[in-house]
Parts: structure tokens; sequence; C-alpha cells
């Protein structure tokens, strides 16, 4: 029987009026995962805060998601924190890690911030934070330990925007349509073709 | 007094990570009665940050506003605090009110 899977999700970037929605979604997250984001146990009350506070800078806070379905699997959160500065914060869904996720987010990401104009690149983690860590320095991130030896900074130099970054770009949010297109045709296909 | 410590150091870059005043002031949320309290009636979920260390946007920067009323519930955290700002090269400056 022919079953139609669109596996892979279609990421997208939030609107503001959809920034509450990031907090709800933090607040589904299991506490482990958000210890770990945030290297502190955290409250509704803190995310709520913190989301409104992003929420009244909106120019300075961006946030990539990985939908499938209408489901987020995974956030990146962009703070721009000047002119030549953003910061990344990845979250992926505990069940669906290790589906490449966040390193498609990344790459998203990082073309969207070369692409305004962004020079520097920063992401902060928890230094047992393995995988954030494995994936900062497949994107070529410098990882650095602070000296308590707790916490880990990762930089690294954004690549001036390019003809060929910008198409780039262009072709992902076209493949992230089509990704998006044939995810809600998807359960129509399969009554179809039962 | 009240400090204010903002999220710049002393040679003027921004200090990272750009959330560090939620973090800061979370961690300190039960240093407050009224936060205590409500902490034991509606749980930890419901309780809010301290009035005495509370995040703030000062002139577009991520800073903090700490009352040194937080010695009266633990005389540690306040010099914990002001230690964090200058371990960490941060500016601080008196509040008026």
């Amino acid at each position: 029987m022919f079953r139609l899977n669109i596996s892979m999700p279609a990421n997208r970037f939030l609107k503001t009026s959809e920034y509450r929605q990031y907090a709800d979604w933090l607040k589904n997250q299991d506490e482990e995962t958000l210890r770990l984001y945030f290297g502190i146990p955290v409250t509704d009350y803190f995310i709520d805060n913190l989301v409104q506070s992003f929420i009244n800078d909106s120019n300075n806070h961006h946030f990539l998601v990985a939908e499938r379905n209408g489901v987020w699997l995974g956030t990146v959160h962009i703070a721009v924190t000047n002119e030549t500065d953003v910061e990344f914060g990845v979250i992926v869904d505990h069940a669906h890690r290790k589906k490449g996720i966040a390193d498609q987010m990344m790459e998203e990401a990082i073309l969207w911030a070369r692409n305004r104009g962004f020079v520097n690149l920063f992401m902060h983690c928890l230094t047992w934070n393995r995988p954030i860590r494995k994936l900062c320095e497949k994107h070529g991130l410098d990882v650095k330990n602070f000296t308590d030896g707790t916490e880990t900074e990762s930089r690294c130099k954004l690549p001036p925007a390019s003809l060929s970054s910008i198409g780039q770009e262009y072709a992902l949010k076209n493949r992230n349509l089509y990704r998006m297109i044939l995810q809600s045709q998807e359960e129509m296909f399969n009554n179809l073709y039962q | 007094m009240k400090y204010i410590i903002y999220g710049r150091t002393q040679l003027g870059q921004v200090f990272r990570p750009s959330d560090w005043a939620d973090r800061l002031c979370s961690v300190f949320s039960h240093y407050d009665p009224v936060m205590a309290t409500r902490r034991i009636k509606h749980g930890a979920h419901a309780a809010g940050y301290s009035r005495y260390l509370m995040p703030t946007l000062v002139n577009d920067i991520r800073s903090v506003i700490l009352d040194d009323k937080i010695g009266t519930v633990e005389p540690q955290a306040l010099d914990f605090v002001l230690n964090f700002a200058s371990d960490n090269n941060l500016v601080i400056e008196l509040c008026s009110d």
C-alpha cells in the first residue's frame, strides 16, 4: 500500500503574535530539558516573564520553529544583542532528538543571521550538554569553557552575506513551503490510496 | 538602598547569555517573604521574582534592580549578587529610590 510519509519538519519563523505559544511549548518540555537549557530549575512564572520580555523587545528576538503537521519539534531562539552580535538558544523536544532537527534549524538560523549582516554568533550551554557542544562544533563555533567549568560559551565569526547565501535562504524557504504543503496533504493522500 | 546592575561590562561589552538577568532573579526568587508564602500556598510555579531582585530593561540594556533589603531575608544574598556583578566586571549604579 502506498503511504506518504513526510518525516522531515518544515521550519518557519514565528510572528510576534505567536511568541506566547513558545512560552506554552517551553512549559511542556520536561524538567531536565529546561534545566539543561537555562542552567537552573525554572518555573512557569520565569518562562512567562522571559517570553513577555521577548514580546516587549520583539525586534531583537526571533524564533525559528521546526514544525510537523502543526506540532513543534524544536525551536531556535535568536537574540540580537547588538548591531553585530546574535545569540542562539536551541531546544529539540525530547521525543524528536537524534533526527537532525537541530542541525537543520542551525543551518537555517545561521543563514538568516549572515544574510542580515550579523558578524558574531554566540551560544551558551552547560558544559555537560554534549549534544549542543557537538552541534556548535559541527557548525564551526569555537567552544570555550568558562573558568568555573560549568558553563560553555561558543562563538564564531559569520561570513558576510553573498549571492549564494541569499539564494540558499530562498531555497530553504521554498523547501519549507513544499514540506508544509505536503504535510498538510499527507492524510488526504494516504486516505486516497488506502 | 537600591542598585542597578547593567548587563554591560566596564569595557562596554554585552554580558551573556542575554537572559542572564532573568536567570539570576529566578535563582533568588525565594528571598522574599511574600513570594515564600505564595510558594507554600500555591506551589513553586505560582511564585514570582523576589521584590528585592528584579530583571528590567534600562536604556535597552538587560539589567537587574537589587534592593539591599534582600540582606534582611538572607544576608549572604546581597553579597552574592554584588560579588557576581564585580566578578563579571559589570557596571553597578546606585539608584535614588
